[in-house]
């Protein structure tokens, strides 16, 4: 049936019903005169009519007391019996619960094989079209992620009811904190796990996943091998990036875990792989202290949520002794020879946190994602490092630190000398002292040399004293060359060193330090091609010396740098995949017109008019009308 | 939980206002609200009643309407409202009567217990999953009405209310009421000319 051929039945069978029943014959004779179909229908709806007595008349109303406790119960998504089928899977037990529903474990049945699988049910009343949606993007890139660390994704689809259902490698394992705490495991053999769950991760985010929800309910160990489980689950079930359990805002839902919520993701600002970092610090400081970064469960969301965005974490090796209960590092105790004395191993472990441990866990820590690890495989070779005995990059927020950052937030000037002057006291006094300590002291007090002179720099910076920042930046380059904290202090001193000189009409020495800018930064983006930031870097560089040759009239050296910027601006729009955002768009729109344009002036009119059709096409699609009249013009030309 | 719905009533009425502009986006920004609010209604309703052994979605709807819209608003956005709650209303009924048709699958070709999807009614009950399959049917030679039958039986709106949450006349509702209702009852009861044509055991799924 039509809606136009209703439409007709409906406007004869309103006529009728307008007649006396005795008339309504001789009506349908008259209107279906040719059209038999047309009166049989309307006819079996007057019967349908005469025969519906009270149907619908009443609204739904009085639902009985069952189906009032049932609307009442919450946990959906237990319903289902033992034997219940979605697809080629048999339930066979509830193995879990979430905030997103029920876990189950299934045996799929082929003909050849039988194979068990984890089956997340997804519950009512989530948008389930949106996660079906958004399921059939991701599940090329999930299914793709095949590591031995990681729980495979499957499957997945809806049940006849319109529930969305996830399929993943079944995983029968224990979490890995219980796993430690039963196998009584050892400092380093926690290490050595919570190492293999990092090449996860980081494994992942080569694959552009970032997993968005670590904590030790999802990373179970079986047979020794830990996994992760549901990686990438939480950007299908919430791309906003919310938490999961942040996003339920039912009052009477479980309590929120927030425990592994990062900064970020608390203020829901974008979540990058630093997020993972984050979460992975809060995990490692759960598995070698048994506790949380900030203390005791808070009590309320707001002072969880609170904590996480302003409180200094914890030291973790403070929190071994300041512990006096039998609970806490009961694990960490019993690793430690059983015939210690408790109060010897909290001691000895105390010490083994103080130090390099606490750098390393309090670095991935930190509120700032760009002041983390660069990257999840950076922290796990820093442990790496620890273990082997070698100086960790990982240092301390110094007093020093939190001063120049205070000063930096605040005023200049007065402050800003101070600091400096504090810095390069305590400079002197590390120098002299190193030469008459031990290799272990050593070692920390030239960590904390380095730190210090990173402070240095950025005070000088902030008191406008570019050419000492740069040569502060030099120095310390010159005595530990490669180092990440090191070259990035150094590109941002010659930077400041180029716009000074540019400014200041010295054309040529700008160029000269925002070459050594972009070198700097081009030996950063080296070390972590997947940092979009530290790439931004690079194609901020790029464009700056581009804009600068330019100006000297320098056309092939702009070209170039304008290429690098392009192909840069590019891998960056690669990095967010699917989910680019229109303001990167315009930029790799931009990108390209600036290379076009100069291609044309350099007199390869294809090869530009190429780049500038690029662009507009861009342009045209995100809908940048003004850019788009502009380069239509152009290119008519 | 004060605090939310409080928290809920402006971002709720600005919904309504940009439904009330047209934008098509705000209706579906506004349905998991509206959903999780009758949910929670249920509950508390059940928690608080417990010597009860009935409840009115009526009146649930009415209730999600005086907690989550500030009453200042304008009249038309009650309309838009209560488009939304009957649509969503139905969702939750349905929901419910499908898990329990789910439930009852396990063995083969098991009756479904009548009663474990119905809503009763005064007079007769109605099967929730059978009235949802003829109500799409409905819906797809002419959504106003299927609309109508939303906000009639599953928002329990009167024939005047109706008519102005639709904006069209009382006289017009009464009609298409009649049509839609003998039409539905028809699809239920088998009777269509189609279920004829293709023999007894269409269900029309």
């Amino acid at each position: 049936m039509t809606p136009q051929r209703w439409e007709q039945i409906r406007q004869v069978f309103d006529g009728a019903l307008e007649r006396p029943a005795k008339d309504r014959a001789a009506y349908l004779r008259v209107q279906c005169a040719r059209d038999d179909e047309l009166r049989r229908e309307v006819e079996t709806l007057l019967r349908s009519s005469e025969q519906a007595g009270e149907f619908l008349e009443t609204p739904a109303a009085q639902l009985s007391q069952f189906v009032a406790r049932d609307l009442s119960r919450e946990d959906e998504g237990d319903e289902y019996p033992e034997g219940y089928r979605v697809g080629p899977y048999q339930f066979v037990r509830r193995i879990g619960r979430g905030g997103m529903g029920a876990v189950w474990l299934a045996n799929r049945f082929d003909r050849e094989y039988r194979k068990q699988v984890a089956i997340k049910m997804v519950k009512r009343g989530m948008d389930s079209q949106e996660i079906l949606r958004r399921f059939r993007t991701e599940r090329q890139v999930l299914a793709n992620l095949d590591h031995p660390n990681i729980a495979r994704l499957i499957d997945g689809g809806s049940t006849p009811d319109g529930l969305p259902y996830l399929v993943m490698e079944y995983v029968e394992g224990t979490p890995i904190d219980q796993y430690c705490e039963w196998r009584r495991c050892s400092i380093s053999e926690r290490l050595h796990l919570f190492r293999a769950v990092c090449s996860a991760v980081h494994y992942a985010h080569q694959n552009l996943v970032v997993h968005r929800d670590i904590k030790t309910s999802n990373i179970l160990v079986a047979e020794g091998i830990p996994k992760l489980l549901d990686f990438g689950i939480a950007k299908l079930l919430s791309p906003d990036g919310v938490t999961l359990d942040l996003a339920q805002t039912r009052p009477e839902m479980r309590p929120m875990t927030l425990d592994y919520a990062s900064p970020e993701q608390v203020r829901g600002e974008p979540i990058t792989t630093a997020t993972d970092v984050y979460s992975l610090g809060v995990l490692l400081f759960r598995l070698l202290t048994g506790k949380m970064p900030y203390g005791p469960k808070l009590g309320s969301q707001a002072a969880m949520q609170h904590a996480i965005c302003e409180k200094e974490p914890l030291r973790p090796s403070a929190l071994v002794l300041a512990d006096d209960s039998t609970g806490v590092p009961e694990a960490t105790q019993k690793m430690e020879a059983v015939s210690e004395s408790r109060d010897k191993a909290r001691k000895r472990l105390r010490k083994k946190l103080a130090g390099d441990l606490d750098n390393i866990i309090l670095m991935a820590l930190r509120k700032e994602p760009h002041r983390r690890y660069l990257s999840v495989e950076q922290f796990s070779e820093d442990i790496g490092r620890y273990l082997e005995g070698r100086p960790v990059i990982a240092r301390l927020d110094t007093p020093g630190y939190r001063f120049a950052k205070f000063v930096r937030r605040n005023v200049g000037g007065v402050a800003a000398a101070v600091v400096i002057g504090v810095a390069l006291i305590s400079i002197a006094i590390v120098s002299r002292h190193s030469e008459i300590i031990d290799a272990a002291a050593r070692k920390h007090a030239e960590l904390a040399l380095q730190q210090t002179r990173h402070e240095l720099v950025g005070a000088y910076l902030h008191a406008g004293e570019t050419s000492r920042a740069y040569a502060a930046a030099q120095l310390a380059y010159t005595s530990t060359p490669g180092d990440p904290l090191t070259r990035r202090d150094l590109a941002q001193a010659s930077r400041a060193l180029g716009d000074q000189n540019e400014s200041g009409g010295n054309h040529q020495e700008a160029l000269r330090f925002y070459k050594e800018a972009l070198t700097q930064d081009e030996a950063l983006a080296l070390t972590s091609p997947r940092d979009a930031g530290v790439q931004r870097d690079v194609m901020t560089a790029a464009n700056t010396l581009g804009a600068i040759q330019l100006q000297a009239g320098d056309v092939p050296g702009a070209l170039s740098s304008y290429a690098r910027a392009l192909q840069i601006t590019e891998g960056l729009a690669a990095l967010e995949g699917s989910q680019i955002t229109p303001a990167t768009r315009e930029e790799v729109a931009a990108a390209n017109r600036r290379v076009g344009e100069l291609l044309l002036r350099s007199g390869a009119k294809d090869a530009g008019l190429e780049k500038l059709r690029k662009a507009l096409d861009i342009y045209q699609q995100v809908g940048a009308n003004p850019a788009v009249a502009e380069l239509t013009r152009q290119l008519a030309q | 939980m004060d605090d939310r719905a409080l928290g809920d009533s402006g971002e709720v009425t600005r919904l309504l206002g940009e439904i009330g502009r047209g934008q098509k986006q705000a209706v579906n920004d506004l349905l998991p609200l509206v959903y999780d609010e009758l949910h929670r209604l249920a509950r508390s309703y059940f928690r608080r009643e417990r010597g009860e052994h009935t409840m009115q979605p009526t009146a649930l709807v009415h209730e999600a309407y005086i907690r989550m819209v500030d009453q200042r608003a304008q009249l038309e956005s009650r309309g838009h409202f209560m488009a939304v709650a009957a649509t969503q209303m139905r969702r939750v009924l349905l929901d419910y009567a499908r898990k329990h048709r789910a439930a009852r699958r396990g063995g083969d070709d098991q009756k479904i217990l009548l009663e474990d999807t119905m809503v009763i009614c005064e007079q007769r009950p109605v099967d929730m999953i059978l009235l949802d399959v003829a109500l799409g049917k409905l819906a797809a030679l002419d959504a106003k009405q299927a609309q109508l039958v939303e906000l009639r039986f599953f928002a329990g709106l009167s024939v005047e209310e109706t008519a102005e949450v639709m904006e069209v006349s009382p006289a017009t509702v009464k009609r298409s009421w009649s049509s839609a209702r003998a039409f539905l009852h028809r699809e239920m009861t088998g009777g269509s000319l189609d279920a004829a044509a293709l023999g007894a055991d269409s269900s029309g799924l």
